[in-house]
């Protein structure tokens, strides 16, 4: 299998995109962002300088300090270590909620797209059906049912972004399917799985990526509702969402609390947004010649 | 025995009716792409569908390789109708029957390179036992078709018009097939890269005893590589017949104008070409009768009421006008 010529060809593809994005310098900063924050989520206990949850009431809203470099939030625990915790839910979410929506995206609009009739009906019906209701209200019945963890608010995150994936899935396959590519291979004799994973699925990543990069933040900003209103994290756990919402009330004693959180959202989908950026120039086949970007 | 045969195929597009246009009360919209049309390609031919932009000749394509499914008819390859195959004899027949599309390079996925486009046809049929071979069976079908090895690495808009059309060649041929259908295979090509591929195409018809059903409306390409052509009107043939009987002596007058068409050295200034009144009709709606009355100079107090049916009018050569046929 490894020596094979199938498997040479793909590692050719594979280090062409690697020799492109080498290149790009969205590459370096997205990725060295994507891995500050992979890196914080996974060694948390050991970079955090205090524990997030120790309370120090006497230094409450201090400012930054050498011993509190970001400062300390209304009951004095030590901001910089909290927004270190709070990266692994901001991880989990975003990447468990995105997986979960741009998997069954995929599955549902390609199928819809290819099958069509009656099976392109009935899963377009379902995609208004979840769309139909306020996400909020969705997402409160759906957690009701299943109780509030944050298992179910990634699983539920996902089900309630699914449709914007499978419509734009669905769009750009119903206008792949038509090109003369396709037919060329059903002349040739492949069947459906085929041209749907071999031709249509490569032609149409690209706006799943761009998509995807947009996304991560917004499934930032919907944990951080839920475990507002005590439907997410459930506390002393903290996230950035949780702590944006913390911070608000103290805008105009302690305005700079409310910065941290925000700039670990905003460079999080920075980082994600630019590496998706990135591939996704790697992935198209004119990248890597002159005059293209 | 004809390697395929068309009998009185018919290929229509049913338009989703309107609310609005049930509104109207104007009965169900149906596009007669294909109407009623009958030829058979034997062996080593070269059967040439010639005819205006939108009058079915890519219908007719699609439908010999059963991609579209015809409302009537039946095309039979060697001898057995290709719509009642069973999963076996489709997936043989696929083989055996390739198709080469009009535009070089929207036909070939972009995000393949060309050693992936070529062998893509070994791994649809299970042909890649251990592909070490495979990188020299891709080789060897560029050399075919006059591409050097280094083309394998690229991607297709790395190439140009002529070498992309050459790498859609060598797929179709990567199975060894019997039968091409060829739709348009010159259309935006330099005239220079056109006589090129057509003598590629004639070279590997003459190794590989190749049948060609080719679509063109390049009249010029017709005459220089079929044997066998027919004139479509409207989803109908018109004439039918030997190439260069047709040339020599067009009979039906849509036939008369359509050839009047191509530049000739010797009528430059004599102005001999013939210029139809009006523009074709629409299939939805196609005349009654005869489909081409409306145009014909020749129209009789019969065209507009009956229609003619293909007859032979000398041999080699079959018409369908009050012009020849006896009502």
């Amino acid at each position: 299998m490894f020596n094979s010529q199938r498997f040479f060809r793909l590692k050719k593809k594979f280090m062409r995109i690697i020799n492109i994005m080498k290149k790009d310098y969205r590459t370096y900063l997205g990725g060295s962002i994507i891995l500050i924050i992979f890196l914080s989520a996974a060694f948390a206990p050991w970079i955090a300088p205090h524990n997030p949850y120790s309370t120090d009431v006497v230094n409450r809203l201090q400012g930054p300090s050498l011993n509190n470099p970001l400062g300390t939030d209304s009951v004095g625990r030590d901001i910089l270590s909290r927004l270190i915790f709070a990266a692994r839910p901001a991880v989990y979410v975003a990447f468990g909620g995105l997986s979960i929506s741009i998997f069954f995206g995929l599955l549902l609009g390609l199928t819809a797209a290819y099958l069509g009739g009656i099976i392109d009906r009935l899963i377009i019906l379902f995609f208004d059906f979840v769309r139909a209701f306020p996400p909020l209200i969705l997402i409160l019945v759906l957690l009701a049912i299943i109780g509030p963890s944050l298992i179910s608010v990634i699983i539920i995150l996902g089900i309630t972004i699914m449709p914007r994936y499978g419509r734009v899935i669905r769009a750009e396959t119903l206008s792949e399917k038509e090109e003369d590519y396709v037919e060329s291979a059903r002349s040739l004799g492949a069947g459906k799985v085929r041209i749907v994973y071999k031709h249509i699925l490569p032609n149409i990543f690209a706006s799943v990526l761009v998509l995807g990069g947009m996304d991560m933040a917004s499934m930032i900003m919907w944990e951080a509702g839920l475990s507002f209103l005590g439907l997410g994290l459930q506390p002393p756990l903290s996230s950035w969402g949780v702590m944006l919402q913390e911070s608000y009330q103290y805008i105009q004693t302690a305005p700079l609390m409310i910065v941290w959180p925000s700039l670990a959202i905003m460079l999080t989908m920075l980082g994600f947004s630019l590496f998706a950026e990135s591939l996704r120039v790697a992935l198209n086949p004119k990248a890597g010649q002159e005059g293209q970007k | 025995m004809a390697l395929v045969e068309i009998d009185n195929l018919k290929t229509y597009f049913h338009k989703k009716n309107s609310i609005f246009h049930k509104m109207l009360d104007k009965g169900p919209l149906t596009v007669r792409a294909v109407d009623g049309i009958s030829f058979a390609v034997d062996k080593k031919d070269t059967f040439a569908l010639v005819g205006e932009s939108g009058c079915g000749k890519t219908t007719v394509a699609r439908s010999v390789l059963r991609l579209v499914e015809p409302d009537a008819g039946s095309i039979k390859f060697k001898g057995k109708d290709i719509y009642n195959f069973t999963k076996q004899e489709i997936k043989e027949f696929r083989r055996n029957a390739q198709l080469i599309l009009q535009d070089p390079r929207s036909s070939l996925n972009p995000r393949l390179i060309v050693e992936e486009l070529i062998s893509e046809p070994f791994y649809i049929h299970g042909l890649v036992d251990n592909d070490f071979d495979l990188l020299n069976r891709v080789w060897d079908l560029l050399d075919t078709v006059g591409l050097s090895k280094r083309f394998s690495e690229l991607f297709p808009h790395e190439l140009s018009g002529g070498q992309a059309r050459r790498v859609g060649i060598a797929r179709a041929l990567a199975l060894k097939p019997e039968f091409i259908v060829c739709d348009e295979p010159t259309s935006g090509l330099d005239v220079s890269i056109m006589s090129a591929v057509l003598n590629l195409m004639q070279e590997l018809q003459d190794k590989y005893d190749l049948t060609y059903l080719w679509i063109s409306h390049n009249l010029q390409v017709v005459r220089h590589i079929s044997n066998k052509i027919g004139v479509m009107y409207l989803g109908k043939l018109v004439e039918l017949g030997n190439s260069e009987k047709i040339f020599s002596n067009p009979l039906h007058p849509y036939t008369k104008a359509l050839f009047s068409s191509i530049h000739r050295v010797e009528d430059r200034k004599k102005n001999k070409r013939e210029i139809l009144p009006g523009e074709v009709p629409s299939p939805i709606n196609p005349p009654k009768g005869c489909s081409f009355n409306p145009r014909c100079k020749y129209r009789m107090e019969i065209c507009p009421k009956k229609e003619p049916q293909l007859e032979e009018e000398s041999e080699n050569q079959l018409v369908s006008c009050w012009l020849y046929n006896q009502p």
